[in-house]
């Protein structure tokens, strides 16, 4: 079999999405691999990994990490400390995560999805000011949110996307909540249009007094 | 049950932000990151899967606190060099620096969350310097997902002659500045 065959063997399974075959190959031949596989990877949503992947090899960390600190150095409560501005963006990320039920569970989502610790309430847009079916971006302390008005009914969100931490962006011709940076809609409830293994963007706690809309947000 | 996870503060600006957050906060805000700068470099599932486990299994019992979150990505893409590298001396034969010249060639702006966009522009860059034949039977394999038949059809050349075509290709590209 010459090079030709092998980079075409290759190549068919890369297209297939499945395991190449394995054989010796010399610099330049590496180097078409190499070219090949990043030529699969364009393909718009071709790297997107499972979600079943996903959460599974969470589980799978997570009996390492229950393995406890003898084994690994870990356990499943050790925390991060994490610094730095981006850690604001992180931990909106997570309210959501911790909040919603586990994979395995059935608990239903509540209204409430952000855990907020010590929240306090802050006015952020006033009701008038968010029309039937549009979204009012507003930043409050750490939280980056939109007022939504789903044909009267008015909520928060994050603005924070849930795949990797972009600020959405409201689309009026569409009434979405569009992220400039992969592409993910999300619709006024939160819940993601076009990618499926997204998580929705969490609500936020808030109420109307008077005629401001209040989020909280936490004690500064 | 108390669950580690329920420990979420909002940070404040004013504060030094130092927030606690749990592992598997660290893993959801990176796993996708880590998939697509995996899959970007062996361009299969089954691999990317296999390549992304070993550096999450790896990464996570070694880092250090505390860590910003940039730092965090920086140790996982480094991690993942590492990973991708014994996978191709393993299964390739391919000694380690020829591959570092293409592993490494990365750009730095992997953590930029824009770069997805970024690596589909440069592909597009990349094949748009080709002579057309070159360009062609990649476009027709790679992004249109065609098998070498109807590849050679769409072109109208013989089955051997569209395998030599996607071959000389592929070696073209690689001597071009790679989306990698």
């Amino acid at each position: 079999m010459n090079a030709a065959d092998r980079i075409n063997r290759f190549v068919d399974a890369l297209i297939r999405d499945r395991r190449p075959p394995r054989f010796p190959a010399d610099s330049e031949e590496e180097a078409a691999l190499v070219a090949a596989a990043a030529l699969k990877a364009a393909r718009p949503g071709a790297d997107l990994p499972r979600p079943e992947f996903v959460q599974e090899l969470e589980r799978r960390l997570a009996r390492e990490m229950d393995a406890g600190p003898a084994a690994t150095g870990w356990s499943r409560r050790r925390l991060f400390q994490l610094t730095g501005a981006a850690a604001a963006a992180v931990v909106a990320g997570i309210g959501v995560d911790r909040a919603l039920p586990r994979p395995d569970t059935t608990a239903p989502i509540g209204p409430r999805d952000m855990a907020i610790a010590n929240g306090r309430w802050v006015a952020v847009v006033p009701v008038a000011a968010v029309s039937a079916n549009t979204a009012v971006r507003f930043s409050a302390g750490a939280v980056e949110g939109f007022v939504v008005n789903r044909g009267g009914s008015l909520h928060a969100l994050s603005a924070v996307c849930t795949h990797m931490g972009c600020i959405v962006r409201f689309n009026q011709a569409h009434s979405s909540l569009d992220c400039p940076c992969h592409g993910a809609s999300f619709a006024l409830d939160g819940s993601p249009i076009n990618h499926d293994y997204l998580q929705s963007l969490p609500r936020l706690d808030s109420r109307i007094k008077g005629d401001m809309v209040e989020v909280q947000v936490n004690q500064a | 049950m108390e669950e580690a996870g329920r420990e979420l503060h909002v940070l404040s600006p004013s504060q030094t932000p130092v927030s606690p957050v749990a592992w598997d906060a660290i893993y959801r805000e990176t796993a996708v990151m880590v998939y697509r700068f995996v899959y970007a470099r062996v361009g299969n599932r089954p691999d990317a899967e296999d390549l992304t486990t070993q550096v999450f299994m790896r990464a996570l019992p070694r880092l250090r606190l505390p860590a910003a979150i940039e730092e965090i990505r920086s140790y996982l893409i480094a991690t993942s060099r590492t990973v991708l590298a014994d996978h191709w001396r393993r299964h390739y034969d391919v000694q380690l620096a020829e591959l570092e010249e293409h592993l490494t060639a990365a750009p730095e702006d992997h953590a930029d969350p824009a770069s997805e966009e970024d690596g589909i522009r440069r592909a597009n860059a990349v094949l748009t310097q080709l002579p057309d034949n070159y360009r062609k039977v990649l476009e027709l394999r790679f992004l249109r997902g065609y098998s070498l038949r109807e590849t050679a059809e769409a072109m109208g050349v013989s089955l051997s002659n569209a395998k030599v075509l996607q071959h000389r290709a592929l070696r073209r590209a690689a001597g071009q500045e790679m989306p990698v």
